[in-house]
């Protein structure tokens, strides 16, 4: 397992570093005016002596093999050229992290009892009414899209009984104030994991319950409460732990569409604004970003699938 | 048990078809094959063929739709910007009535922004304090619901010249009856609404009863009269530069689904060549061939978005076909996924004994693969093919809505989205009807995707 785990986790560097140089690459032989217009401006300025403090002034590969070095060696990624001038880009990133992480941590903390519980009841009552109640709302809210929620929930919530506020309140507000404008993005951004995560334990459930093992437990005895707590429960929860941890990994990069639409600055902001004004250093820190999370939370759910189940080696070879 | 001896009453038995040949009888029943079998299946799935209608119902109406009103895509007025929803028809019903409702809308200046005619409903005048700065100033409001189409189509009665119009002549008492000399009608657009009205500018001769009969010759060039049957009703309202949005939406819907079958097309060709190499020959290609899908699986479609708008967005190509744009962005990763699912089976089912006895037989590597591996594909290929279309109308709209499409007039359900989120509040009819369509959209598509699923593998029913 260590030595499977390992070379996982290997693979998962190598392709992170391969993406990123290309992208880096891709970026740079864009043509863009580097140097902020700010600075242009100002009397006596010297391009050629900016360009070399930064490198710019070597090509492409030579750019390429600085940026690596800085970043290996000293976590430098370069600092922010339009967004906020002279600052490291990474801290720009990090900056607006604990908005994202937080709106998407509380909706993780309620998403995940409700979809266990949802799951649960439906399982139980398969095929019963409250069933099939549940299954139709699974089936909307996994297809409706978050940004169609989010949009009915500002319309409906916010302003014609006016609940909550229909954009998201700046820093500056009262911690009363903050949690009213939570609301709506915590709540867009619970209702599709909440349905994912029910489908998935009902499936996993249902399959458990018709078990042979747990006809053998209500068959020395057991009720079928002690049946379903002590055995059905704790066997069908073993594979849903794999998609908690990823939805939990795959948090900490938001909903980049919810915090535009709704008006959070958060990191996918960053993201944004990067784009527009093409501050390659930041545009470079968030591209890594979002790349990580997307294979940290694919390198997690598969090696906590084998640490569940042994027999499971995804992405072994056969 | 009492034995019997059969053979000592070898008369009680006669032989039955003994001058008969015989041979193996043909079934009575029709052959059922894979697919008619998967047919009976899906079919026991009510949702999702009520799912597929759905579906097949919105797909003709991305069709014919903008040809289903008047208004084409060309269509702009500006003076009818923001209309609401009007449909002669369901306004009977109460809804889509072209009415908007404002709220605490100032007493006293009420007639004189609105015709009072078109004032559906009113509430009782209340007061309303406003602070602004140290100031507060108390007024009398009211709430109102405005036939906003009254509103904006209050007659208007153009080139009143003097002396009496046709229509005067007919309803005063002295009329008895009139004819047509010449006739003449000229159609003109009314400076204010845009539409087109009519000038009856024809000669008439009109027979009165006035101390004695006389006639009377008339140019009814004072009377114009508007062909009710082309008043217009923007089943959906219109948006910000008076578009008409049923036409706008319908044209977005077939966008954003041929965008999805686009991508479909290439992630099902792509994937199943790629995954049939890489499962079929495996080895060193199959190790060269998943390191590079790995790399790829790793790409966030927003990088891809952002990389591809950066590089390909002023090819001329490009520009002219801006919807392949987003097509190529979803495209770099999406096979992936079909790929995989075909390899699998490459896997499975390249060491089986039929395989084998095939190629003992000296078939080539290309009748292997397509006609004994490759039909064992199918099933989950068509499934993962029809779910591929909302995952990408979904990211579709998401680009739209972070604005990193291609900068351009790209008309999909998307940018509708985008563009109404814009004014919410104000014209939610913008956001609302795009909503319903891409909502109906993804849930009829997941449904359809689920059947199918069922249908061609029966084993995988009930889960999830």
């Amino acid at each position: 397992m260590l030595r499977y785990s390992a070379k996982r986790i290997m693979l998962a560097f190598i392709t992170l570093f391969i993406i990123l140089s290309l992208t880096y690459i891709l970026v740079k032989f864009l043509p863009a005016n580097v140097i902020p217009i700010e600075l242009l401006m100002e009397k006596g300025f010297d391009i050629e002596a900016f360009k070399r403090q930064y490198g710019f002034d070597q090509p492409v590969w030579g750019q390429y093999i600085l940026w690596v070095r800085n970043v290996f060696t000293r976590w430098d990624w370069g600092i922010s050229m339009q967004m906020r001038m002279g600052m490291n880009s990474f801290d720009v990133l990090f900056e607006k992290m604990p908005t994202t992480i937080r709106l998407n941590l509380i909706a993780f903390f309620i998403s995940m009892p409700l979809g266990f519980i949802f799951g649960i009841i439906a399982a139980l009552r398969k095929n019963k009414p409250l069933d099939h109640v549940i299954s139709l709302f699974v089936i909307l809210f996994i297809s409706i899209p978050s940004f169609v929620v989010v949009t009915l929930l500002m319309y409906f919530l916010g302003y014609k009984l006016g609940w909550f506020p229909i954009q998201f309140p700046p820093s500056n507000v009262s911690t009363l104030e903050m949690l009213r404008g939570m609301v709506i993005p915590v709540l867009a951004l619970s209702f599709g994991p909440i349905a994912g995560l029910t489908r998935y334990t009902r499936a996993e459930l249902t399959e458990v319950l018709t078990s042979e093992f747990l006809l053998l437990a209500r068959t020395k005895g057991l009720n079928r409460r002690q049946s379903v707590l002590r055995h059905a429960l704790r066997n069908s929860m073993v594979p849903l732990i794999g998609i908690v941890i990823g939805n939990l990994v795959g948090i900490i990069g938001g909903s980049i569409v919810i915090e535009q639409i709704y008006g959070v600055v958060g990191v996918g902001q960053v993201f944004l604004i990067s784009l527009q004004t093409f501050d390659y250093n930041v545009i470079m820190v968030t591209l890594a970003f979002y790349t990580s999370i997307g294979l940290l939370a694919t390198l997690v759910v598969d090696l906590s699938y084998g640490i569940v189940d042994p027999r499971i080696r995804m992405g072994a070879r056969k | 048990m009492k034995q019997v001896d059969v053979s000592s009453q070898k008369d009680l038995f006669q032989f039955t078809r003994l001058d008969e040949r015989i041979f193996d009888t043909q079934f009575e029943t029709k052959p059922i094959g894979y697919f008619k079998d998967a047919i009976i299946r899906f079919r026991k799935n009510k949702a999702s063929v009520v799912a597929f209608f759905i579906l097949v119902i919105i797909i003709l109406l991305a069709i014919i739709g903008p040809a289903l009103n008047p208004y084409d895509i060309k269509y702009m007025n500006a003076s009818l910007q923001y209309l609401p929803p009007q449909s002669n028809t369901l306004s009977k019903v109460g809804i889509m009535t072209g009415t908007k409702y404002f709220n605490a809308v100032p007493y006293a200046t009420l007639e004189r922004r609105y015709d009072m005619d078109s004032i559906k409903w009113m509430s009782e005048p209340y007061e309303q304090i406003s602070v602004s700065g140290s100031r507060e100033t108390i007024r009398t409001v009211v709430d109102i619901l405005v036939d906003v189409y009254a509103e904006k189509f209050k007659p208007t009665d153009l080139f009143i010249s003097g002396g009496p119009t046709l229509q005067q002549y007919i309803e005063s008492e002295f009329y008895i009856s009139h004819e047509v000399l010449e006739e003449q009608i000229t159609a003109i657009r009314n400076p204010v609404t845009g539409m087109t009205e009519y000038i009856d500018t024809s000669t008439y001769l009109v027979k009165v009863n006035y101390l004695g009969e006389y006639y009377s010759q008339l140019s009814a060039a004072g009377y114009s009269f508007r062909d009710t049957s082309i008043m217009p009703s923007f089943w959906f309202g219109t948006d910000g530069i008076g578009q008409d949005l049923f036409t706008h939406v319908w044209t977005g819907a077939r966008t954003s689904l041929l965008i999805g079958f686009y991508v479909m097309i290439v992630t099902v060709s792509v994937g199943v060549v790629w995954g049939s190499i890489s499962g079929y020959y495996g080895g060193t290609v199959d190790l060269l061939m998943e390191r590079f899908t790995e790399i790829l699986s790793g790409v966030p479609w927003l990088v891809a978005m952002t990389l591809i708008k950066l590089y390909f967005e002023d090819v001329p190509f490009f520009r002219a076909n801006p919807i392949l744009l987003i097509a190529l962005a979803l495209v770099i990763t999406s096979w992936i996924g079909t790929s995989r699912s075909v390899r699998a089976q490459f896997y499975r089912y390249k060491g089986r004994e039929y395989v084998l006895a095939s190629r003992t037989l000296g078939a080539r590597d290309r009748r292997l693969i397509f006609k004994h591996i490759l039909p064992n594909a199918i099933g989950p290929i068509i499934t993962a093919s029809v779910l591929i279309v909302p995952g990408a109308i979904f990211t579709e709209s998401a680009i739209a809505f972070l604005n990193l499409g291609p900068s351009g007039t790209i008309i999909s359900i998307g940018t509708l989205l985008s563009n109404g989120q814009a004014v919410l509040l104000s014209s939610p009819h913008m956001v609302l009807f795009p909503s319903i369509i891409i909502s109906l959209l993804m849930i009829s598509f997941n449904l359809f995707g689920n059947g199918l699923r069922d249908a061609f593998n029966p084993s995988l029913r009930g889960v999830e």
